[in-house]
């Protein structure tokens, strides 16, 4: 098939994707004497900000919710960033389209890769918050390479069919970005679920969460339920086939809607 | 043996006049309702820019197309490098592809030329030692000195155009696609220029170039399609092409 050998090429340009990653990420913040700390920075503001209104509605301190935050904030960045990056993909690259013959899935390649060049800057803060508090990561840590690598696999095969979509139908994105800051309310991120709000459907029927588990759970030491693997992978697989389903049947005519 | 050939080839660009014609949720209105709700709008227009084409290109070819402004030449190029799929027919070819289309693109105005090369390098499926070498031959080309470890930002228009074609210039393909890029820089440049163009068709197996110019088609053609309308109206000798074109 066409598309998958397409794919295939465009994985294997790491040259290409990696450049326009990194200068996507770093490019926002030349001229700036901080460059991407200003990344780092907003993250720890945020972090801060919600931290201390949850202090002054709870009160006492409370260093578990702030490994909580600086936890699961970046990886709910590199989640809704991926989709929302997802659908502008082939709009943002429009120039390099026209004008190079290039396999078309390497700038969807570079969006996830931006995604996680985004997500290494901003877990900066969860490190910094574990030495702050004295709260060493466990050995579970390691526990959450495979899951950023199967957030990695889900946020391409989303792409995959939401960059063609998106390109074809202009309002996707902002609807999508609408839906990501309600999810972004909805999913226990910033907030710890009692056990009411975890058997809701809203949690427990949510990839979104069972991806956040993933990655947050070993970095707060542990291993995430098996539930959170069996979702996130499930997902991840459903995801790269109706995306490479989309993208083999609309890859055509991408190129005339730009 | 590098060949390339376009078999029935039709390529329509939709023209987008309102956003609804580009709205998911207007598509999903007028289709969960069988059409009930939705602007009678027809529908995107299209524009036939290649019309059922047919054209076959061997091994040592230098191919020029004149035509007028919209009658589908780079639209033809586009088709030919792959870059636009066609809606109908096929394209088929064989070697590697090197285009110099919309020269200028990916080019980062914070970074200097010299990052601008590299990544341009990149773009165009260069790597290691013939990237490095590529780059370092198209330096000395575009004679910016200095000017090379400053940010694009602060060239003129004209210094621009001379990184561009000195890096679009630099890839090596048997198959090459090339669409009037001779037109910014003073005359001591576009001799220059020539002469590099001239070296990369002798390096390259099939040449295909889109111009308006008699100067570039004697000089590095040897035979021409006249387009017109998206059709090829017309395939033979500079001189009888020519002769038809400006007419």
């Amino acid at each position: 098939m066409a598309a998958l050998s397409e794919i295939y090429r465009a994985l294997f340009s790491v040259q290409i994707w990696w450049a326009i990653a990194v200068e996507d990420v770093v490019g926002r913040y030349r001229r700036t004497i901080l460059g991407p700390l200003w990344l780092v920075i907003s993250q720890a503001a945020w972090i801060l900000g919600i931290y201390l209104l949850h202090r002054s509605v709870f009160g006492a301190e409370q260093k578990n919710f702030l490994l909580y935050l600086a936890a699961g904030l970046p990886v709910w960045s590199l989640i809704s960033g991926g989709i929302v990056d997802g659908t502008q993909a082939f709009l943002r690259s429009k120039g390099y389209i026209e004008s190079y013959p290039l396999p078309m899935p390497l700038y969807i390649v570079r969006i996830v890769a931006g995604a996680y060049v985004t997500f290494a800057h901003l877990i900066v803060v969860y490190f910094v918050t574990a030495a702050l508090t004295m709260t060493p990561p466990s050995l579970a840590i390691i526990a959450a390479l495979p899951g950023l690598a199967i957030i990695g696999l889900f946020n391409f095969g989303v792409s995959l069919g939401l960059a063609p979509l998106g390109t074809r139908f202009r309002d996707l994105g902002p609807a999508l970005t609408s839906l990501m800051s309600l999810l972004f309310i909805l999913t226990p991120v910033f907030y710890a679920p009692n056990a009411q709000q975890l058997a809701s459907p809203m949690v427990a029927y949510n990839p979104f969460y069972h991806m956040l588990e993933i990655v947050r759970a070993p970095l707060l030491g542990t291993w995430g339920t098996s539930q959170n693997w069996v979702f996130s992978v499930s997902f991840a697989l459903i995801s790269l086939v109706i995306g490479g389903f989309i993208y083999a049947r609309m890859r055509p005519t991408v190129a005339y809607w730009l | 043996m590098p060949n390339i050939s376009l078999n029935g080839v039709t390529v329509a660009y939709p023209v987008v006049i309102s956003g609804r014609q580009q709205s998911a949720f207007a598509a999903a209105t007028k289709a969960m309702s069988f059409g009930r709700f939705g602007r009678d709008n027809h529908g995107v227009d299209y524009v036939m820019a290649l019309n059922n084409l047919d054209l076959t290109i061997k091994e040592g070819s230098r191919l020029g197309i004149v035509g007028r402004n919209g009658s589908g030449k780079s639209t033809l190029l586009k088709t030919l490098a792959g870059i636009i799929t066609p809606r109908k027919g096929a394209r088929v070819v064989n070697g590697s592809i090197g285009c110099v289309l919309n020269i200028g693109a990916g080019l980062e105005l914070e970074k200097t030329g010299y990052e601008n090369m590299r990544m341009i390098a990149r773009l165009y499926g260069l790597t290691g030692a013939t990237l490095r070498d590529a780059v370092d031959e198209a330096s000395d080309f575009t004679e910016l000195g200095p000017f090379l470890s400053m940010p694009v930002r602060t060239y003129s228009s004209g210094m621009m155009a001379r990184l561009c074609f000195a890096m679009a210039t630099a890839q090596h393909a048997e198959i090459m696609l090339i669409d009037e890029v001779i037109g910014t820089g003073d005359s001591h440049f576009i001799d220059k220029a020539v002469a590099r163009i001239k070296t990369l068709c002798a390096n390259s197996g099939i040449v295909v170039v889109a111009t308006h110019a008699r100067g570039i088609l004697d000089g590095f053609c040897d035979e021409a399609i006249m387009m017109e309308s998206g059709n090829i109206r017309a395939r033979g000798s500079i001189d009888d092409v020519w002769a038809q074109y400006a007419a």
